[in-house]
């Protein structure tokens, strides 16, 4: 299992390297189909990995596994199925730095995400990157190979290392290949996020070097970190400010509001790819990494301060980015607003703090990337063929592209959350956990089920209904507006097949992701009930960080 | 009958037309085009098939079950209200386990029980004729596969909303009507109106939804499962939860309530459904008249056992109900497009079927009659309205398209058939002694009499109601053939849109306009005065046999004067005298104005709701771009700010740096100085 991860993080990476080392005698054709070539095997080992993680895990839960879980306090640790680790270096006597890498369910879901993406990426650029292929595919296939390293990293330093890594390639995607103010787009994006970032790193310095001084010997390692810290819980106030700053970064990445205002320009200015890859996986990095650092090292403060202040933000994230997307007249920042509303719905899920929350927000976070990318894709084939991607110059367009619009009724359904697609059960379960937790931020959010209908069934009704509209063509006639092409078929359908897929079979999915919720929840549960939000009224005081004795641990879940 | 063929059987029902409606959408466009009806029309007749059998052989088959566990007896209930209410015959076939988080498990299977039973062979039969007819409406249409792909597509999905077991099963598919009726309304999506018609009729339900969804979450919550046995069998159950939490069920009626109201058009929700006869007029006459508009209905019947502990969401369900049966026939009083007469009517009725409902809340004996008499309402309106829908369709196929009352005229030696049958859908719906909307009206209208006469406390609540029904009675009788004269009656018209010589209904529509209109004659009276329906009916969970069934002979002679008043009154305003309606209108003219612009409904939602949305939306696009992305900027902006002053310092003149250095060793200087 182990063995496909690398070649999965490594083909990227070669085929990166090798369009960078020949870029001045690759063509635009050769370049893409090299990078074809890359990201299909990436794609295919991606795939294979999931397939033989599940039958082993599937197997592992019927050996009686799940029992086990519960008994062992290794259970209360957030731990990779399969793992390697590699002795890297030594600091400060016997301290110990390693190269941890793993998989467990989510993160084999997230790979194959990623992989199947950047495959559709290299696709939709096929016709759209003439100037300096090789260089873009080269940046695409470095972006890739980052965000496969960060899902595969168990390790606090490799995490960083590779979170950091994606900046780069899309930092260059977006000032080469972008729109007219891909300048001014691209620096915003790198220096807004970056800085999240820069405060996250301190904040887990701190926890690194806080848990090395009392005796443990790999502080990096985020099993060994998580498992430390459940017996020897931090205190609450200091809980909760390492929580803050970590959670800075992730808060821009997601992006929370109000820190989402460099997301609507990234997206705008990014060429087609950029904007998948950025939202498809990149704003992933943000929840995931609340999934897998913030949540299980702070619980006590996730609940504290997390679940209403987060909670809150989510909500009005839901709300604010629905109302912004209805009033867009550009359709890909319509797009763009309406990831601002879907990312409030998976953190809205994740500070539920419940296995309910948790689950769908993991699933949130693979839907979104699902219906957002391909929605993407979409806007980027309407704009390959008139250029221009407002509303208000297109109509009709059903009449003239039949394929591109049923393909876009049906992946809005998806975005919508219409049950029987994927959508639906990740926005489910995450208003349900929200529910279980507060009553007031779950109604609130579920009237971003309704605005979301209204502004993107807007959008397909402006674009693709009505009388048809087309904008004078400058280098083409009219008659040679064509729907759409075997290529962007093969870019859209495994989209929206899964699409399809996981609306019928969620169990399938949620079998993979939850058992490595469970961990978080098992932490989670230590707290719970005993650390008051800040504004419960509460005394403050009453709320120790101890966590409760082991037999209380063993209980699976409150009801 | 062995469990392997009710299996077969029931999996058929839905299976059939989602077979069909895959077959379509795959091989329609290329391989089957005009042909594209066939998967449907033998899909939807397996299907009618199979319900038949389900409801005639397999149900009288199954055992009835005690679903109650034993703890209800030991808890010291009524021992034989217990037996009476806990018994349920139903059938069950599991497919798979759809989703399970923590210790909920939600599957996907089928089960069916009496009421379910009677909806699907109504559902399965309408949609066969509908279908039929559709063929012959549709026949030059270029969207032909497209059409039947969809209606398809909606029978499997209508077949699964009433077979799902659980309310998340029940919501996925109550979405995916919705979805089917998004798709056919917007069928002609080239012309705006449809698309904006599509558009509304979505978002409209998800405002429904949103409560469907609150109340999903609160019974997961409270009951902890969302199984209909779980949740609605158990009445030990739903008496704990409410004593653990009192007032949660009232919660989760209103809630629930509100998805009904979205789905089956109620006020003020209602705006969607006449703008929705924008679609074809057979998927008016289907899903916005028969079938999916009741959804809402069979949801509160289904959740009998919970509104009776809500007599406040009862009294709801009837107030609004009322409301919107009087708003809806007045406002039909005064339009001129047919199909929206029909519609306004529609709505109407299922206001007549909420009326109904919420009887329960006189009293605990009026539950059954009242879940009764509204889902009898249900079951007679979808034949004689999809009648009318269908004949409308077919005076609108003969009138080239155009559907304006004021247009044609004396249509009747024109267009027999049609005629006709709109006479006995029209009188049907009047309530015309003996035809089918006679018997189940007069089912509510006995209903609501008794309950007026029932719980002291909500006497005058009941009281209002009932003469509310009257009047709407009498309404609908006079709308219904104040359409039927403007159409058929008066001297022959044709706009020019028809050409020289109208046709009649071909062969293939006016089947099933004649198979409907027997229905629409004799249903009623085969079912009704029987008692078949209701025996049958009351075999579901929350109801109770009732044993004393006899006829209101009072009522009836009341109702029936009502309905001929109603007819003669349209005969002297639109034949005897046509100059009449004229003058009336003039002199009240603004209640003329009010019922013509359908009470401003629409301009109310739009000055309430959609403008201040989207005033709000272009206020948050300007706070995001100057408030927010300001601070971002600003902030941006610091670094620059802080490098900018230092960096005129370095001018690259010497003489200056020879000024800086001598201040600097003056300042050293003096600090030495003060400080020693």
């Amino acid at each position: 299992m182990i063995a496909l991860l690398f070649i999965s993080l490594i083909i990227p990476a070669a085929t990166a390297t090798l369009l960078m080392l020949f870029r001045s005698s690759v063509t635009q054709s050769n370049a893409r189909w090299i990078a074809c070539l890359g990201s299909a095997a990436t794609m295919l080992f991606a795939v294979l990995l999931l397939v033989q993680y599940r039958a082993t895990a599937v197997n592992h839960m019927e050996t009686g596994a799940t029992a086990a879980v519960s008994s062992a306090p290794e259970g209360a640790s957030v731990r990779p199925k399969a793992e390697v680790r590699y002795p890297w270096m030594k600091i400060a006597g016997n301290v110990e730095l390693e190269m941890y890498f793993g998989v467990d369910g989510i993160s084999v879901s997230m790979i194959a995400l990623t992989a199947l993406l950047s495959f559709c990426c290299v696709l939709i650029s096929w016709e759209a990157i003439k100037d300096r292929a090789s260089e873009f595919y080269a940046a695409l296939m470095i972006l890739e190979t980052g965000l496969i390293g960060v899902f595969c990293s168990f390790d606090l330093v490799l995490f960083y290392v590779f979170f950091e890594l994606t900046l780069i390639p899309l930092f260059f995607m977006i000032a080469i290949w972008g729109g007219s103010e891909r300048r001014r787009a691209a620096v915003k994006f790198f220096l807004y996020t970056f800085a999240g970032s820069v405060v996250t790193l301190s904040g887990l310095i701190f926890v690194v070097l806080y848990a090395a001084g009392r005796g443990l010997t790999n502080p990096t390692s985020l099993p060994a970190l998580s498992g430390w810290l459940t017996f020897h819980p931090l205190p609450l106030s200091l809980q909760v400010t390492l929580f803050v700053a970590v959670a800075a970064g992730f808060l821009i990445k997601v992006p929370v509001f109000p820190f989402h205002t460099w997301l609507p320009l990234a997206h705008v200015e990014a060429p087609t790819a950029g904007s998948v890859l950025l939202a498809g996986v990149l704003l992933k990095l943000g929840s995931y990494g609340f999934l897998r650092i913030c949540i299980p090292l702070f619980p006590a403060a996730s609940f504290q301060v997390g679940l209403p202040i987060i909670g809150l933000l989510s909500v009005i994230g839901i709300i604010y980015g629905s109302l912004c997307a209805l009033a867009q007249r550009d359709i890909k920042k319509l797009v763009a607003y309406s990831s601002v509303a879907h990312l409030g719905f998976c953190m809205l899920g994740m500070f539920a703090l419940n296995v309910e929350g948790l689950t769908g927000s993991v699933l949130q976070m693979i839907n979104h990337g699902l219906s957002t990318g391909a929605l993407f894709l979409l806007v980027g084939m309407v704009y390959e063929r008139y250029h221009t991607r407002m509303m208000d110059d297109l109509g009709g367009l059903a009449a003239r592209l039949p394929k591109i619009a049923i393909t876009m009724v049906f992946v809005s359904m998806a975005s919508i959350g219409l049950p029987g697609l994927n959508g639906f059960v990740g926005e489910f379960l995450s208003l349900y956990g929200m529910f279980k937790a507060n009553m007031l931020y779950s109604a609130l959010g579920t009237i971003g089920v309704i605005l979301g209908a209204w502004y993107l069934l807007t959008a397909v009704q402006k674009v693709f209904f009505g009388t048809l509209r087309e904008p004078l063509q400058g280098d083409h006639g009219d008659d040679e507006v064509s729907d759409m092409n075997a290529r962007e078929f093969v870019a859209v359908a495994p989209l929206a097949a899964l699409c399809l897929w996981i609306g019928i079979f969620p169990g399938s999915l949620i079998q993979i992701i939850e058992p490595d919720i469970k961990p978080v929840v098992f932490i989670l549960d230590s707290y719970r009930n005993q650390v008051q939000p800040i504004w419960s009224g509460a005394d403050m005081k009453v709320a120790t960080v101890a966590p409760a004795n082991t037999e209380s641990r063993r209980s699976d879940r409150p009801n | 009958m062995s469990d392997d063929i009710q299996h077969v059987v029931l999996w058929l029902i839905p299976a059939a037309p989602l077979i069909s409606a895959i077959i379509t959408a795959l091989l329609g466009p290329k391989l089957l085009r005009y042909k594209s009806h066939l998967p449907c029309w033998s899909a939807i007749a397996v299907s009618f098939v199979c319900s038949m059998i389900l409801l005639l052989k397999v149900l009288p088959s199954v055992e009835p079950t005690l679903v109650t566990t034993g703890q209800a007896a030991t808890k010291g209930m009524d021992p034989d209200a217990l037996a009476a209410t806990a018994k349920v015959s139903q059938v069950v076939a599991s497919g798979y386990e759809w989703f399970s988080v923590g210790s909920m498990q939600v599957n996907v299977e089928l089960r069916a029980d009496s009421i379910t039973a009677i909806m699907l062979c109504m559902v399965t039969g309408v949609s066969l004729l509908v279908s039929m007819f559709g063929s012959g409406y549709m026949s030059h249409d270029p969207g032909y596969p497209r059409f039947f792909a969809a209606v398809s597509m909606f029978v499997f999905s209508m077949c699964m909303l009433l077979l799902s077991g659980s309310f998340a099963l029940l919501f996925v598919f109550w979405e995916a009507v919705g979805l089917c009726s998004y798709l056919l309304i917007g069928f002609w999506f080239q012309k705006p109106s449809a698309a904006a018609a599509a558009k509304k009729a979505f978002v409209v339900n998800r405002i429904g939804d949103f409560g469907l969804i609150m109340g999903i979450f609160l019974i997961w919550m409270n009951f902890g499962s969302l199984d209909f046995i779980k949740v609605l069998g158990d009445s030990a159950r739903i008496a704990a939860v409410e004593s653990a939490n009192p007032g949660i069920i009232q919660l989760i009626c209103f809630c629930l309530f509100l998805g009904a109201m979205g789905k089956s058009a109620q006020f003020p929700l209602q705006v969607w459904l006449p703008d929705a006869m924008e679609g074809p007029t057979p998927v008016s006459a289907l899903i916005h008249a028969a079938t999916m508009v009741t959804a809402g209905i069979y949801l509160v019947a289904r959740c009998t056992p919970l509104f009776v502990l809500a007599p406040l969401a009862q009294l709801t369900v009837s107030g609004i109900g009322a409301a919107t049966a009087a708003i809806a026939a007045l406002t039909a009083l005064t339009q001129t497009d047919l199909k929206r007469v029909l519609a306004y009517s529609t709505v109407s009725q299922l206001g007549f079927m909420f009326m109904a409902l919420g009887c329960g809340a006189a009293g605990a004996e009026l539950v059954t009659p009242a879940v009764t008499a509204g889902m009898f309402h249900l079951f007679t309106h979808a034949f004689f309205k999809a009648l009318l829908f269908l004949a409308a369709g077919s005076v609108m196929h003969a009138m080239g398209d155009v559907i304006d009352m004021r247009r044609f005229s004396g249509l009747k030696h024109a267009l027999p058939i049609t005629h006709w049958t709109f006479l006995v859908g029209a009188a049907a719906l009047a309530g015309v002694p003996l035809l089918a909307g006679f018997w189940s009206k007069d089912d509510i209208l006995a209903v609501l009499a008794a309950a007026s006469r029932g719980k002291e406390e909500y006497r005058v609540f009941f009281g209002v109601i009932r003469v509310v029904a009257v009047a709407a009675a009498f309404l609908t009788a006079f709308y219904t053939f104040r359409a039927y004269f403007m159409t058929f009656w008066g001297p022959e018209k044709f706009p020019e849109e028809a050409g020289h010589h109208p046709h009649e209904a071909t062969t293939i529509m006016a089947w099933p306009l004649r198979i409907l209109a027997f229905c629409a004659a004799l249903i009623g009276l085969a079912v009704g005065p029987t008692h078949l329906f209701a025996n049958r009916l009351q075999q579901t969970m929350g109801l109770t046999p009732v044993t004393d069934q006899h006829l209101h002979w009072d009522i009836m002679a009341v109702s029936s004067v009502i309905a001929i008043a109603g007819i003669g009154f349209a005969w002297m305003l639109y034949v005897a005298s046509p100059k009449i309606p004229a003058a009336i209108a003039t002199t009240m003219k603004p209640l003329y104005l009010l019922s013509q612009g359908k009470f401003f409904l629409d301009e109310v939602l739009y000055w309430v709701v959609v403008a201040p949305l989207n005033g709000l939306a272009m206020l948050c696009t300007v706070i995001d771009r100057c408030l927010i992305d300001g601070i971002v900027d600003s902030l941006g902006t610091i670094p620059k700010a802080m490098s900018d002053y230092p960096r005129k310092l370095h001018s690259g003149v010497v003489s200056s740096y020879a000024g800086f250095m001598w201040a600097g060793f003056v300042t050293a200087v003096v600090l030495v100085l003060v400080m020693f």
